[in-house]
């Protein structure tokens, strides 16, 4: 198992405002790794920082590449691609052309048509949808067009800054589903969620973030069973 | 009241202009909606280009339509250079920051224009110039007709490049929200630089239209600015559609204007035209307003 990406005593903020306070982070390939915390824990801040949008101090790295002084356009090429926070799609371009701008990381417009198949055979709908004009999907559908426009780029290393934030227990199921058979494919995944028990079960291991400090990581089980995470995280 | 056929070929004349307003407006909507840079010096660049239409034209005795191929790569120079010491270092800065740069180049370009050429009309020497249709009473200049057509033609090639390639697409996502297209992978500055280069380097296809049956001088590029500015914001900012409509609008309101008054002060109507469509749509025709 080889490392893909390390991130030691990040320390970021806005303004002199700190929001990170040295935030240690391994994923290995294959992994799948959840970051959990409350309301600005400083989890979509971390996301921020390995994506090159927003400035740090300490290291962090993508396979060989130094993220420090990284633009984000050079990050997603190399393959860490993120879905944010809110999902972002292009309102007005319509579902395929928003897929097409997210395999602007592949070079080769063939690999691109490929992948494309392989977004369509995951998200059914957004094959069905493809002409329509995104911003008038629903909640749920925007969310996959997000997540497939980021597949798009076919990452190395996908990650999703709360994926099921706004959408209906039934469409979170749903989205996990389509999640589980991506990470069966062996795709590396950094997961940021509120909903913790959903996160621990597709995740192998996971990280909480509190203050902007990682207070606790281990195996998902462990997690699972830490009576901190139990007492903050589950009410019981 | 001037009659029926008067009113008919205002109406025809307006629309004609309008065209080649909408070109000029289509491309300064476009800037703005890639930067967020509302480009106040966009006519006097245009002004730069008719300039250089009239120079080829009587110096080296070519058509304005040829002199405008051979201009627009270097007016695309131009707007790179432009771009990379002018606009890069503005681009997110506050819009008054940007607008006092955009307003000094215009002045500089006026000033520079006034050095060279003085403060004379100019136009240029064709053939055809004063080729017309009689159609009911109506008389289309022939160069007034090309100047449509050719407008037109160029809005729809670009329309076409926007909607139907994947550049096309990166850009419009880069307009609508440069971050996300940042974390797709597209490079928007250079994305911002070839937009920008591009929308300068279009410029010269205006400026030959107009060169065929108007005239130039200094002042020139400020009337241009203003008219193809308040398209834009009539448009909707960065609404290329609305920009497009708007064009037309202007060139109408302004033809008509001038039939109606038929003195000295008919350009301040398009102006109050303008205020009162803004009262009304207050984010544009359309009323979306910054989407390209
Ligand atoms: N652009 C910004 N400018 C100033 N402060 C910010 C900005 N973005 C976030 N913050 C602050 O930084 C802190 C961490 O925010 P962040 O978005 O990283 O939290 P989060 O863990 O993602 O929270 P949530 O679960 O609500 O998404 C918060 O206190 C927030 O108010
Ligand atoms: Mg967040």
């Amino acid at each position: 198992m080889s490392r893909m990406l390390r991130v030691s005593n990040m320390t970021a903020g806005y303004g002199t405002l700190p929001v990170l306070r040295g935030v240690d982070l391994e994923v290995t390939t294959g992994e799948v790794v959840a970051v959990l915390g409350t309301n600005g824990a400083g989890k979509s801040t971390l996301l921020r920082c390995l994506a090159g949008l927003l400035p740090f101090s300490g290291e962090a790295a993508f396979l060989d590449l130094t993220i420090k002084g990284s633009a984000p356009h050079v990050i997603a090429r190399r393959g860490f691609i993120q879905v944010p926070e809110a999902r972002h799609i292009f309102p007005d371009l319509t579902v395929l052309e928003n897929l097409l701008v997210g395999g602007t990381a592949l070079p080769k417009r063939s690999d691109r048509l490929r992948v494309l198949d392989d977004v369509f055979a995951l998200f059914p709908i957004l094959a069905q949808r493809r002409s329509q004009q995104a911003g008038t999907m629903s909640g749920g559908q925007q969310q996959m067009l997000a997540i497939g426009r980021a597949l798009m780029g076919k990452p190395k290393l996908l990650a999703l800054d709360e994926p099921s934030l706004g959408l209906a227990p039934l469409i979170v199921l749903e989205l996990y589903e389509a999640l589980r058979r991506l990470i069966d494919t062996g795709l590396t995944v950094l997961l940021v969620e509120q909903d913790v028990s959903v996160a621990l079960k597709i995740a192998n291991r996971a990280c909480i973030l509190e203050g902007g400090r990682v207070v606790l990581q281990g195996s998902a089980a462990e997690l699972r069973n830490s009576p901190h995470v139990r007492e903050q995280y589950f009410g019981a | 009241m001037p009659s029926a056929d008067l009113l008919l070929q205002a109406v025809v004349s307006g629309i004609l202009a309008g065209g080649v307003y909408s070109l000029v407006a289509v491309s300064l909507a476009l800037v703005f909606g890639v930067m967020r840079v509302l480009n106040f010096a966009h006519g006097d660049l245009l002004m730069i280009a008719m300039y250089g239409v009239v120079v080829l034209n009587r110096e080296f005795g070519l058509s304005p339509y040829v002199a405008a191929l051979v201009i627009l790569p270097l007016m695309g120079l131009l707007g790179m250079l432009l771009f990379q010491f002018l606009i890069k270092p503005v681009l997110g800065s506050s819009p008054l920051t940007q607008a006092q740069l955009t307003i000094g180049l215009s002045f500089v370009i006026q000033s520079l224009l006034l050095i060279v050429f003085g403060a004379d009309l100019l136009n240029t020497n064709t053939s055809f110039g004063d080729l017309s249709y009689h159609f009911h009473g109506v008389v289309i200049g022939v160069p007034q007709l090309i100047g449509f057509v050719v407008s037109l033609l160029v809005c729809g090639l670009l329309s076409a490049f926007l909607t139907m390639t994947e550049i096309g697409h990166r850009i419009r996502a880069t307009s609508q929200d440069p971050t996300m297209a940042w974390l797709c992978g597209v490079d928007i500055k250079r994305t911002q630089l070839m937009v920008f280069a591009g929308c300068i380097a279009i410029l010269a296809i205006p400026a030959g239209c107009l060169m065929t049956f108007s005239y130039v001088t200094p002042s020139t590029g400020i009337r241009l600015s203003l008219l193809s500015l308040l398209v834009v914001v009539l448009g909707g900012l960065g609404d290329l559609r609305g920009a497009f409509v708007g064009g037309l609008i202007i060139g109408l309101v302004e033809s008509l204007a001038a039939a109606l008054l038929n003195n000295p002060a008919s350009p301040s109507l398009t102006y109050l035209v303008f205020g009162a469509a803004l009262l009304f749509r207050p984010k544009g025709l359309f009323g979306r307003g910054s989407n390209a």
